[in-house]
């Protein structure tokens, strides 16, 4: 592509012709503050507009303000961000959000990580008296939290929540900062086809959104002698909890993880990966007696508790395909109140497990009908990686001094084939991994699939199987699944195997994530540089195959019996209802 | 014996580095960078990626081009700044590495200035020898960043007080964390100290070392070199206290009279001579001085800059906290600084003196220095502005080299419970006491008896002694010392630590019977002139057997260096 | 809340206080430190700070200003200690 020279408040730059003025700025990477165009609406791929007054840039030789995320950059531009005129509108568009924002900033989840707070700080805006305090009640009858004191009416959220995972469960009604912006039932969002992504929260500049927090309840557990608290790490959290403490996007902090988890005083700490290992034994089996014994085709993966209630929303008819295995969370929990418990000699009932999730759908997925494997709740809190950080600053633990530790065992032990889970495709690798050295009996060469890389929203690839060839396909965002699954429906589409995430790019994406802003996620891609980091995880595991992890061997050698079994299928296996 | 454990929280790593900022970081990326699976360690008492002085020292960072002579360079400190007084073979490795120092930063992510093609961009500076680079101010933001990628630990907010020895190898220390006073243990294979000397000069935006670092070495046995040059002049802004850059040559007494001409002519940088000038004026009458802005400074045009407006260089975030301060006297009253400020003279005692080899080995085994607080212990002196960054840099890096080498070869040594709780009850013991002595007291004394020209810059026999005499009436309140929360406590051994590194400059100042030296310039008015003959001699301090402070004096290797003094034949030992 | 030292005087809006705690990780000189019945930070040690304002450029909510009462107490020009 042809590039283009263009000159930002004097200094040379170049930028891909076709680029807006604000995306050609930002692929820059400029140092200098005063540079930047200063945006609120604005999210690259989500809400390519601004309607807040601010995102205006001048340009010499044309009269007033020119759009930035608009206007695209001219060979020989001469921009201006920085006149007193760009400023003052700024400043005053600033202040008039200011006036509607609740700035209780002390007590907010994301303060020092509102990007409001951070233009009312360049454009040194202050605010006047008190300020708006607190005049509508917030709805946490989700597990999504809404705070409409703190709302800037960006619309962000709506934007996501409809152009990206097709769900349109939060709307804009009104216009600029008269609107109202939230769910489309009265009864908030937990009334609507809402499925919990948090991609919302992601997408929101400032605290009106976040998940529901149960951190108290997880220092609860830890505080109760008679409990016996076992947490669980999902793969994507080591991706990304380092993000939180300036460490760079894509850095693993697995050994950091395990070692901080064991400061907060956890009895156990142990790593979903092992339970990923599990789902692949469980969903190889299932997708293999399918293909052998003539049953529902595509099986689709049931990892993810986001696509689960979108499914069950939205596709009842394509209930049957879905695989009947329970996530990784789940399936952890039950093991962990069963086999664990016994071999351990603790009761279940005392047994308390935490887990903690990139993801807020997990909360969800707790509470569902027919996951109670050891007949106990398998899994009894949920938080997200953010709600860890909350904890260990809480408890004055500081991550960035953590000794790189190892998981306990004999639940810690996981395989290269379950980390890379938290990436889009991840799931279907691992599947392929194990389907097919089960299936032809033979060692792997090549233990990477390629093709099921990658952020593309839909990936398809064929292999051949022991002679048989099986066409699978990869979709995350859930208005991809919708696409997808519209073919599939027709039979347009002739897939045997479908790995769905409901977030874009899987879980190293997910909503329960460290949050980042527009301007980084303009300029990083958050879905690749995270996954990086669990295929390098992946490569240092000296074993990458499910089926070879000597403690998934161990249990079902000693408890389970077989994948798909009578036990197996009891504590591991769910079922679905229509919505 | 109680167990360690229950002592307080222990923590066992590698590398134990003591120091977060730009010296601790570099020596804990370069460590990692060496071997990926070293546990390294950083320990501060601010929150790492914002304290230390670093973090409030970017835009400029001493730099050379590869085309430019190492020997010039070298002749230029030798004669300018250290007289002969240098170890030369430092000094040349050194200068040859700053280029590869700055690539180093370069590829470790910290912003500093570069071509378009991605190369270091350097812009000259005083007569085209020195050049500078420009460096971000938040360059110990951008090395926390690179650190934690690299897997350093980084532990905040726990400040250090004591090492720990096993068989006179260095292998810990102990401290307390700033919050909850809780004791704190560390075990290493090497430790290095990353502190900072000790300062002695608040406000004016001066951070401070304490000396904990230097005291808590000299405790263990290590050796201190060099620490008589102590003394930093700045001519700064009277209303501001802040220096106003560039005015050496343009000091001018109230008749209107150019008073840089008259007494230090030709000085690139404010030189003690000036300084004296400037008194003189003052005290006979014909103060105060202002430094008058409209004149072009010839450095200045040299670099192709017109007046004084040589904002060119300052980086944007730099720049927001330069502008900030500015404004902030206009607010306060005072007139802005404008073109003829009336100006004074800002004058830091430091002492950077622990003992290093060119490795930044100390002389105790285990235990390494690296960047302020071996500033003229490595016995450089060659400091020009800019370079306590590059200092600290190259010091980190090398200790790193030197560090990862020796930890191959060494395992954990053995904590002994006794030394750790005696540590532990000397350094909470200001809690338990009752006085209302309180480490502000000691600070405040220093300060009244210190900061006097004829105390810091123009020294005599009979005025140091007096200050020792008041030393060791200030040592007497230590026993004595309060304290009743976290801060005060640290505190308390600041004073006692800032008290001992007072006395290792003011005891080399009395022992060295001559002046020598060029920006750290030793002043004895009683022996004005530079004894080549009798001191081309480094003074040493160690603690002797019984507690007392030793100094003895070490032969500079002359007939090695290549640059030597005029007229220097080989010759029978000094003294 | 109003902090006044001989050097220095601070003048803290704690309600505008955003918990960012820039300033206590700026400060070199331990000057603030976080006061939890206040929920906000405070200039605990304020007699501590050598006013290089660096956290009131910081502070995200400019919740505070430091005010300098002296800049140095004394002229080393003028003054001696009286004798050689």
């Amino acid at each position: 592509m042809k590039n283009i020279n263009f000159k930002v408040n004097g200094v040379e730059l170049s930028a891909p012709e076709g680029s807006t003025i604000l995306h050609a700025i930002q692929l820059n990477d400029i140092k200098h503050v005063e540079m930047e165009v200063p945006t609120l609406h604005y999210l690259a791929g989500v809400k390519e507009e601004e309607l807040s007054g601010l995102g205006f840039v001048e340009v010499t030789g044309r009269e007033g303000f020119i759009p930035a995320w608009s206007e695209p950059i001219a060979e020989g531009m001469d921009v201006r961000t920085d006149t007193p005129a760009l400023k003052e509108a700024a400043r005053k568009a600033l202040s008039d959000i200011l006036a509607v924002h609740d700035h209780d900033c002390v007590n907010c989840v994301r303060t020092d990580n509102c990007e409001l707070q951070h233009l009312l700080f360049e454009y040194k805006v202050k605010s006047e008296g008190d300020g708006l305090r607190k005049i509508e009640e917030i709805d946490d009858r989700s597990v999504i939290v809404r705070d409409y004191n703190k709302c800037i009416r960006c619309g962000r959220c709506a934007a996501v929540c409809e152009n990206i995972q097709s769900v349109g469960a939060i709307a804009v009604t009104g216009e600029g900062l008269d609107a109202t912006v939230g769910p489309v039932s009265p009864d908030g969002l937990a009334a609507t086809k809402c499925v919990n992504c948090g991609q919302c929260i992601a997408a929101c500049p400032v605290g009106a959104l976040y998940e529901r927090d149960n951190t108290a309840a997880v220092f609860d557990a830890l505080e109760d002698p008679n409990k016996f608290v076992i947490v669980q790490a999902a793969p994507s959290v080591r991706a990304a909890m380092g993000e939180i403490y300036d460490f760079p996007i894509g850095v693993d902090v697995e050994g950091r993880l395990a070692a901080a988890l064991r400061c907060l005083g956890f009895d156990k700490v142990f790593d979903t990966v092992f339970a990923a290992d599990l789902t692949i034994m469980e969903e190889a089996n299932e997708f293999i007696e399918r293909v052998q014994n003539g049953g529902v085709l595509p099986m689709m993966t049931s990892c993810c508790p986001g696509w689960i209630k979108f499914c069950e929303h939205e596709f009842h008819d394509l209930i049957p395909n879905l695989s009947t295995c329970k996530s990784p969370q789940q399936m952890f929990g039950a093991v962990a109140k069963s086999y664990y418990a016994e071999k351990m000699g603790i009761n279940k009932n005392d047994i308390v497990v935490v887990s903690i999730m990139p993801c807020t759908a997990k909360k969800f997925e707790i509470y569902r009908d027919n996951q109670c494997g050891a007949g106990v709740p398998d899994v009894d809190i949920s938080i997200t990686t953010r709600e860890l950080a909350r904890m260990l600053r809480k408890a004055e633990i500081q991550f960035e001094a953590m000794p790189c530790e190892d998981f306990d065992q004999p639940l810690g032990l996981g395989t290269g084939a379950g980390v890379i889970f938290g990436a889009t495709g991840g799931v279907m690798e691992a599947a392929l991994r194990t389907a097919t050295e089960k299936l032809t009996g033979e060692t792997l060469a090549k233990l990477e699939f390629c093709d099921v890389r990658g952020v593309e929203g839909v990936k398809e690839a064929s292999y051949n199987l022991n002679g048989t060839d099986v066409k699978v396909a990869v979709v995350s965002g859930l208005a991809n699944a919708r696409a997808l699954m519209e073919k599939v429906k027709s039979g347009e589409a002739d897939y045997q195997f479908i790995e769905v995430m409901a977030c874009p790019g899987g879980c190293v994406n997910g909503g329960g994530q460290p949050i980042r802003s527009a301007d980084v996620r303009a300029k990083n891609d958050l879905r690749v540089k995270r996954a990086e980091a669990l295929y390098e995880n992946d490569l240092g595991k000296s074993v990458r195959k499910s089926h070879e992890n000597p403690a998934i061997i161990e249990l079902y050698e000693t408890y389970l019996a077989a994948p798909g079994g009578e036990k197996a299928h009891k504590l591991l296996h769910t079922s679905y209802i229509k919505r | 014996m109680t167990d360690i454990k229950e002592m307080g929280k222990m923590y066992t790593s590698d590398l134990l580095i003591v120091g977060g900022s730009i010296a601790g970081l570099s020596t804990a990326i370069r460590a990692k960078e060496n071997n990926k699976d070293l546990d390294v360690l950083v320990v501060d008492r601010g929150v790492i990626g914002w304290s230390g002085q670093a973090a409030k020292a970017g835009n400029g960072i001493l730099g050379r081009r590869r085309e430019q002579s190492v020997d010039d360079f070298m002749e230029f400190s030798i004669k300018s700044f250290g007289e002969y007084l240098n170890d030369q073979d430092y000094l040349r490795m050194h200068y040859s590495n700053i280029p590869d120092a700055i690539d180093t930063l370069n590829g470790w992510g910290v912003n500093i200035s570069r071509n378009p093609d991605g190369s270091v961009k350097t812009f000259p500076l005083e007569n085209n020898l020195w050049c500078q680079v420009g460096i971000e101010l938040y360059n110990i933001k951008s090395l926390r960043k690179k650190a934690l990628e690299v897997g350093v630990r980084l532990l905040s907010c726990v400040q250090i007080f004591e090492l720990l020895t096993d068989n006179n190898r260095v292998i810990g220390a102990v401290g307390f964390d700033t919050d909850h006073m809780k004791y704190h243990i560390f075990n290493a294979k090497a430790v290095a100290l990353a502190t900072n000397g000790a300062d002695f000069k608040k406000m004016g935006g001066m951070f401070m070392g304490y000396g904990n670092g230097l005291a808590a070495a000299y405790r263990v046995g290590a050796h201190m070199r060099n620490a008589e040059f102590s003394t930093e002049v700045d001519v700064v802004s009277k209303a501001t206290y802040t220096p106003v850059y560039g005015c050496c040559n343009v000091v001018h007494n109230a008749l209107g009279e150019n008073i840089s001409a008259k007494y230090a002519p030709d000085r690139v940088e404010v030189s003690p001579e000036l300084v004296l000038g400037m008194y003189k004026e003052v005290q006979e009458g014909r103060g105060p001085c202002y430094a008058d802005l409209t004149i072009p400074d010839p450095i200045l045009m040299e670099i192709g800059a017109t007046g004084h407006d040589n904002d060119m260089r300052i980086w944007p975030d730099k720049h927001r906290w330069v502008e900030h301060v500015h404004e902030k006297v206009a607010n306060s009253g005072r007139p802005p600084l404008g073109d003829k400020p009336e100006v004074t003279v800002r004058m830091n005692l430091q002492a950077e003196c622990l003992y290093v080899d060119k490795e930044q080995k100390t002389t105790v085994e285990g235990l390494w220095g690296s960047g302020k607080i071996s500033g003229m212990g490595c016995a450089y002196i060659g400091f020009v502005r800019g370079d306590g960054l590059g200092y600290a840099l190259q010091s980190g890096i090398r200790a790193a080299d030197s560090m990862t080498e020796y930890v191959k070869s060494h395992n954990l040594g053995n904590i002994d419970p006794a030394q750790v709780a005696a540590h532990k009850e000397k350094i909470y013991a200001p809690l338990n006491r009752k006085s209302d002595v309180t480490p502000g007291d000691i600070f405040s004394q220093i300060e009244e008896m210190a900061f006097h020209i004829d105390v810091m810059l123009a020294k005599s026999d009979a005025r140091i002694k007096r200050v020792l005499a008041k030393i060791d009436e200030m040592k007497q309140l230590v026993p004595k010392l309060t304290a009743d929360d976290p801060h005060t406590l640290a505190k308390c051994h600041e004073a006692a630590d800032s008290l001992l590194c007072l006395e290792f400059i003011f005891r080399a100042a009395l022992m060295r019977k001559e002046s020598r030296g060029g920006r750290y310039r030793h002043l004895r008015v009683d022996y004005p002139q530079r004894d080549d003959e009798n001191w081309l001699n480094w003074i040493v301090i160690k603690q002797g057997e019984n507690g007392e402070m030793e100094l003895f004096t070490e032969e500079l290797p002359m007939e090695r260096y290549k640059f030597k003094p005029e007229g220097w034949k080989p010759k029978a030992k000094a003294e | 809340m109003v902090v006044i030292r001989e050097d220095v005087k601070f003048i803290v809006d704690t309600d505008k206080c955003c918990g960012c705690r820039h300033c206590i990780r700026t400060c070199q000189e331990d000057v603030w430190r976080w006061d939890i019945e206040l929920n906000c930070a405070v200039p605990k040690y304020a007699e501590e700070c050598v006013q290089c304002f660096q956290c009131e450029v910081d502070c995200l909510g400019h919740c505070f200003e430091i005010i300098p009462q002296i800049v140095f107490k004394s002229d080393p020009l003028e003054n001696t200690m009286g004798e050689a």
